[in-house]
């Protein structure tokens, strides 16, 4: 039985005596944990004496390179190794108590644990804690002096703004539930932690707020992420693929982002959000289909302008869907529709090119494709040529070689424009899936097939759901309320309530806009008054 | 999983097996801007059964781009038996298909108009195909229709457009007329075979909308002058801008109206007859008098007005008078009416309905003018 399997056992059984008990003897524990620990070359065995006459055989084990050593040669060596010499020695006393003395008042740390079997020594060795082991005691000491290369806070890329906050996740888990914490000080958000990973033992937080979310949602969450069993959790998008509810579907039901204040705008709706160590993707769940058309932006600059950039938007994942598919649709099949100038313009443009439309526009969106993957792929210096190169292509050489036609381009051109105003990654990708089937129905039955097509997408969603809320409400389960931040955003004092029907508290803000208006009001009776008194 | 296959399967069974069967790329279509109907003559005629000549007028695409001074649009003659066998036969002659979604104008020749049964025949089968839709215009030429396409416009390059757009112009003038497809339809079945079709008129190098032929029995009886046409708008209550000009002083006066209203009122049933009065409501403007003279004067005004109604009076009168007495047929929508709004009386004159119109319905007309402006200076 390896230690993973162990730790499993131990934890599924909630039994502790299932793990390797340290024993009293130094060389002993040291033994077993380099047995463990056997060709792994960057953990540090260091040795050490304490003691005006050096007699108590120390021995601090950690991985070279996860430790702050500054913290540990100034707090731990030092303390220990010189300061224990200042102290006058009274070995029968300190025999008794070295245990107590070391762990309460020798070492300054503000991280410290105490344990008593080595399975959990040899994790804490790999997350990057300090194991003091010392000669004739049982129990084991965890320092914290976690201390890894790190990146800083940085503006998330992904996700920037014009206006507001510009701190993104990290990769380092600790930071990034810091960053949340300090929006909401709340003793009711909760951040329970687990590991997952037989592995990897990845850090996973589930955060809520304690009266705001549902229970059962919460559970729900729980349960699904018990379900895991794998051997290493590398990004969230491992946690999204393993606990989604639809696996097959081209939509994702599941809302990652690295934005906190994203995050804790989710937690004040009553969603839950699963922090995963290693990556700065936070995951937030249930997600509606409109949670995807909303950007962290909408809510920091005034409600009418959000409202039609975000009305823009949807008309964008409307273009971005539909456009090279009404192209081919009423090209060859139903010309009737378009004026009269425009047809005779199209079909001049169309003069002289070999493919059928439906064959001209999946050249064009496929070149167009291969020109974002091959720009994303790239070392940003290279990128540039690419774009060169890639709008010569397509601007141009291939209208004049006659192998598309103008009007062709404008339309691809207008459809990446616009996918690219769908704020959510994700969706949009689910967008460009849609997008190619779409050309196919229109290209095999016309307008009539992309009906058929959008009433199959439409199906898909209205049957989706994510964490058991419906993918389409407010749409669908109507709620009056809940359509205040959908395709409008109504102004902040008008959404008295949480958007999310399942939220256990839904009154959010108390609008006192008339308290203003009064002092207002006030004021102005009082100037009358005075002026009244003036003239008699 | 099985059912999940069998979905798939007859998925692309459906689409493979049936998709794709009216496609026609854009590319591969000639759009039929203008659609003539004649009556074909001897020499016209390939086989002694040719009934019809129809020609199609469409925009050369290539051309269009290109944006020369050279011939931007074609036509095509061919002559059948039937009209569909006219449509047929460009099949064999052109490697696009027609296509009728963008046909703005339907022309139709004389001879065929005056020939009752070739008539019907063109009705009942532009009306009953379905690729052609309802909203095209339908004129009537006084000679061959095919000849309207050999004019070249001035100022425009697709004659079926600069057709449709002098009918559009119908807002600004009354004596522009234009009737879409459905409305004819419509016309003929509420008044019994009878309508009144616009007039082109082609030149060297432009055409004129210019009065209306009268249809009575889906027969061409007469023509309206174009002069005439204003008034008749008139009665027929859709005059919708215009000019009327009148003396006042000895200096001409244009009276703009931008709208016109005519009402049907029953006064009476006396003797076996029927009074009728149609009365006439319009307001406009007067842009233009004498230089140094006021024209912005209560009485002035006044006098105007009631100079203008006594020309609408009179040219009203006058055109009821051609429609009763001389094409003896009801176009001025009295039948309407009384149809809609008195029944009793029409069950009366329901029979033999036109004669009755000529000899037992008298028409009385009234007018009433408003001035209100008189432009920016006083």
């Amino acid at each position: 039985m390896g230690l993973f399997t162990r730790r499993k056992l131990a934890e599924e059984k909630k039994d502790e005596s299932q793990k390797i008990k340290s024993s009293k003897s130094l060389s002993e524990n040291i033994g077993l944990v380099k047995k463990y620990l056997k060709d792994c070359d960057d953990i540090v065995y260091k040795e050490f004496r304490v003691g005006l006459e050096q007699k108590l055989e120390f021995t601090l084990v950690y991985t070279d390179g996860m430790i702050d050593r500054d913290f540990i040669v100034d707090s731990v060596l030092g303390e220990l190794m010189i300061h224990a010499r200042e102290v006058p020695p009274d070995p029968p006393q300190l025999k008794d108590k070295l245990f107590e003395l070391v762990r309460y008042g020798a070492i300054p740390s503000v991280e410290i644990k105490e344990i008593d079997n080595l399975d959990d020594a040899v994790l804490a060795i790999l997350t990057g804690d300090v194991i003091l082991f010392m000669d004739g005691i049982e129990k084991l000491l965890v320092i914290g002096a976690k201390g890894w290369p790190t990146r800083g806070v940085s503006e998330p890329s992904t996700e920037s703004v014009i206006k507001g906050p510009r701190d993104g996740f990290t990769e380092t888990y600790r930071f990034n539930t810091a960053l949340v914490r300090r929006r909401i000080r709340d003793p009711k958000l909760k951040l329970k932690q687990m590991q997952i990973g037989r592995r990897s033992c990845t850090d996973i937080g589930i955060m809520y707020i304690e009266d705001i979310a549902m229970e059962s949602l919460v559970e729900e969450v729980q349960r699904r992420l018990k379900t895991i069993d794998i051997d290493a959790i590398l990004e969230s998008g491992y946690i999204e693929e393993l606990i989604e509810d639809n696996s097959f579907s081209l939509f994702p039901q599941v809302k990652f982002t690295e934005r906190p204040d994203k995050v804790a705008a989710a937690l004040l709706e009553g969603r839950v959000v699963i922090m995963v160590d290693n990556t700065p993707f936070a995951i937030i769940v249930p997600v509606t289909v409109t949670s995807f058309f909303q950007a962290a932006e909408d809510y920091y600059i005034r409600w009418l302008p959000a409202t039609i950039l975000r009305l823009l938007r949807y008309i964008a994942g409307v273009v971005t869907l539909i456009a090279p598919a009404t192209y081919i649709a009423v090209t060859a099949y139903h010309p009737g529709i378009l004026p009269s100038e425009l047809v005779l313009s199209i079909a001049a443009a169309r003069e002289g090119v070999p493919f059928p439309a439906v064959i001209e526009a999946l050249i064009m969106e496929i070149t167009f494709e291969l020109l974002r993957e091959a720009g994303v792929r790239l070392p940003v210096l290279i990128g540039g040529v690419v774009g060169i190169v890639g709008g010569l292509v397509i601007g141009q050489a291939a209208v004049e070689a006659g192998i598309v036609s103008p009007i062709m381009v404008i339309i691809v051109a207008v459809t990446a424009i616009a996918s690219f105003s769908i704020p959510d990654y994700a969706f949009s990708n689910a967008f460009r899936l849609f997008r190619f089937l779409l050309i196919f129905s229109a290209g095999f039955l016309g307008l009539y097939g992309m009906i058929l097509m959008i009433l199959l997408i439409l199906g898909h969603m209205a049957k989706l759901k994510s964490f058991g809320v419906p993918y389409l409400s407010p749409f669908v389960s109507f709620v009056s309320s809940d359509m205040k931040d959908t395709v409008p955003r109504l102004p902040l004092f008008l959404m008295r309530k949480r958007p999310l029907q399942t939220v256990r508290d839904k009154i959010r803000l108390v609008n006192n806009r008339h308290l203003i208006n009064q002092l207002e009001a006030d004021a102005e009776a009082s100037n009358k008054r005075r002026d009244n008194s003036d003239k008699k | 999983m099985k059912r999940l296959s069998l979905f798939i399967t007859l998925i692309i069974l459906c689409t493979l097996l049936t998709g794709c069967w009216d496609k026609v790329e854009i590319d591969e279509r000639i759009f039929v801007l203008g659609i003539g109907i004649d009556k074909a003559s001897e020499e016209e005629k390939n086989q002694v059964s040719d009934r019809y000549l129809v020609s199609f007028a469409s925009p050369i695409v290539g051309a269009l781009k290109e944006g020369g001074d050279g011939k931007v649009f074609d036509t095509y003659n061919t002559a059948g038996e039937t009209f569909t066998i006219c449509l047929t036969q460009m099949l064999s002659r052109l490697e696009q298909k027609l296509s009728f979604e963008h046909t703005r104008v339907l022309i139709l020749g004389e001879n065929l108009v005056k020939d009752e049964r070739l008539f019907r025949e063109i009705l009942d089968s532009v009306g009953r195909a379905h690729e052609f839709h309802k909203s095209m215009y339908v004129f009537v030429v006084p000679d061959k229709a095919h000849e309207i396409f050999n004019v070249e416009p001035r100022y425009s390059k697709l004659l079926a457009m600069y057709i449709a757009g002098i009918a559009d112009n119908e807002i600004y003038s009354a004596r522009i007329s234009k009737m879409a497809a459905h409305e004819m339809y419509n016309k003929l079945l509420n008044q019994d075979g009878s309508v009144m079709i616009p007039r082109l008129m082609a030149h060297k190098d432009e055409v004129k909308v210019a009065g209306l032929a009268v249809i009575k029995d889906y027969k061409l009886i007469g023509y309206i002058s174009e002069e005439e046409n204003i008034y008749t708008s008139w009665v027929t209550n859709e005059a919708e801008g215009g000019i009327i000009t009148t003396k006042y002083n000895d200096i001409s006066i244009p009276f703009r109206y931008n709208e016109f209203k005519r009402k049907i009122k029953l006064d009476k049933v006396e003797n076996n007859k029927i009074y009728i009065t149609l009365s006439m409501e319009t307001e406009g403007e007067v842009e233009e008098y004498i230089w140094n003279k006021q024209l912005l004067e209560q009485e002035n005004i006044h006098k105007m007005e009631k100079q203008l109604e006594k020309e609408v009076v009179e040219q009203s009168e006058k055109i009821v008078k051609k429609f009763k007495d001389e094409l003896q047929v009801d176009l001025i929508g009295i039948r309407d009416y009384l149809k809609k709004f008195q029944p009793d009386v029409y069950q009366t004159v329901k029979s033999k309905y036109n004669e009755r119109f000529r000899d037992d319905i008298v028409i009385n007309v009234t007018a009433d003018v408003k001035i209100r402006r008189v432009g920016l200076l006083e």
